[in-house]
């Protein structure tokens, strides 16, 4: 029987994840949901066990790059046969699940990427965020060979075979352009869907243009970090 | 100036370095495999604070005319080297760390399935 896994990164998140977790259940009621609590100090964990999902904990906070790794590691050892990662802050929509998958099972695809830029889908974001994300595309098409629109979508469905590899892979503080670069050198189709993302419910984007540039340097290290024997490091 | 206070300062800060990284080796504080690097350059300032014209020699056949200039550049990059070292080590305990509090946070995953488990089994029973 085909296995599916939900994987919900959550770090501080009390005030969204119960509405991620219904969006989540009416949308794909046959799935498992796998809350990753990063170490939060607040409900989110508790409010998760709650509504019954499997919650896994880490003991300290350790970033996205690991939370979603546990989570791949989590659905290898429970041999699921494919996953969505969903961000914990209800800015991906649920309903278009089932869409990533369809994609993902239609094209035989590894990773099929939700994304906010393929076309007009109203979202558009700061000057700097536009630049930096056409940065990364020329980088990715050099590197990768492949060109990726949006790179740092964390909205994604992984084929078995993707999820084998992430589990065993150090992916850093920027997993998601990371492992792009990671699947393809490992022969992974690598596909983009557009998706209109809500926009964010609280709290203001962390992105400011000192940030941005600090931030796109280690993208961009990230990114050339490729190329690694499955274990990464260690 | 006086070479000799120069050279008996330099002399003793020297032996101290030296003498502190052993005590520091002896009480376990540091780990014998990282005490070589140390022990060789308190060695190196032993032996040029009592020969200095060592260090002018030196700096002469690079080109430096200032001796003690090829001394802090000499500094500089070993300090340099050391970093990029610890930088790298550095990384090496986090992954590792990493690694372990996943694991961690799995396995309490499993005790809780399966003390549960065992509590409707024995209520059962």
């Amino acid at each position: 029987m085909k296995k599916t896994l939900i994987i919900i990164p959550a770090y501080q998140e009390e005030s969204n994840i119960l509405k991620v977790i219904e969006d989540v259940r009416a949308h794909m009621p046959a799935a498992d949901i796998l809350v990753v609590n990063d170490g939060s100090t607040d409900q989110t964990a508790a409010l998760a066990r709650g509504a019954g999902v499997k919650v896994i904990e880490h003991p300290f906070n350790m970033g996205i790059g690991a939370s979603v790794q546990t989570g791949f590691k989590y659905a290898a050892r429970y041999s699921y046969s494919e996953a969505l990662q969903l961000d914990g802050d209800y800015q991906h929509p649920a309903q278009e699940g089932p869409r990533l998958f369809q994609v993902l099972k239609d094209r035989q695809a590894d990773l099929v990427i939700g994304s906010r830029f393929i076309t007009d889908t109203g979202y558009h974001g700061s000057w700097f965020r536009r630049t930096g994300n056409r940065l990364f595309q020329w980088v990715n098409l050099l590197v990768v060979g492949q060109k990726i629109i949006d790179n740092t979508s964390g909205f994604r469905a992984y084929s078995r075979r993707a999820i084998t590899l992430l589990a065993e892979t150090y992916l850093g503080e920027f997993p998601e352009p990371e492992s792009i670069g990671y699947l393809k050198s490992r022969g992974c189709t690598i596909i983009e869907v557009p998706v209109q993302m809500r926009n964010r419910t609280g709290g203001t984007s962390s992105i400011t243009p000192i940030r941005s540039v600090y931030y796109m340097v280690r993208v961009l290290a990230s990114i050339l970090s490729f190329k690694r024997t499955p274990g990464g490091r260690p | 100036m006086n070479f000799l206070l120069l050279k008996v300062s330099t002399f003793l800060l020297s032996l101290f370095l030296l003498i502190w990284i052993f005590t520091l080796v002896r009480r376990r504080r540091l780990l014998e495999e990282y005490s070589f690097l140390w022990i060789c350059i308190a060695c190196i300032f032993l032996v040029l604070s009592f020969f200095h014209p060592i260090m002018d020699q030196v700096a002469h056949a690079l080109g430096i005319e200032y001796g003690p200039s090829a001394l802090f550049l000499f500094l500089n990059v070993v300090t340099l080297f050391i970093l990029i070292h610890v930088s790298i080590q550095l990384s090496d305990y986090k992954a590792h760390k990493r690694i372990l509090a996943q694991e961690i946070a799995l396995l309490r995953d499993k005790v809780e399935e399966l003390s549960e488990a065992n509590k409707t089994q024995e209520k059962a029973e």
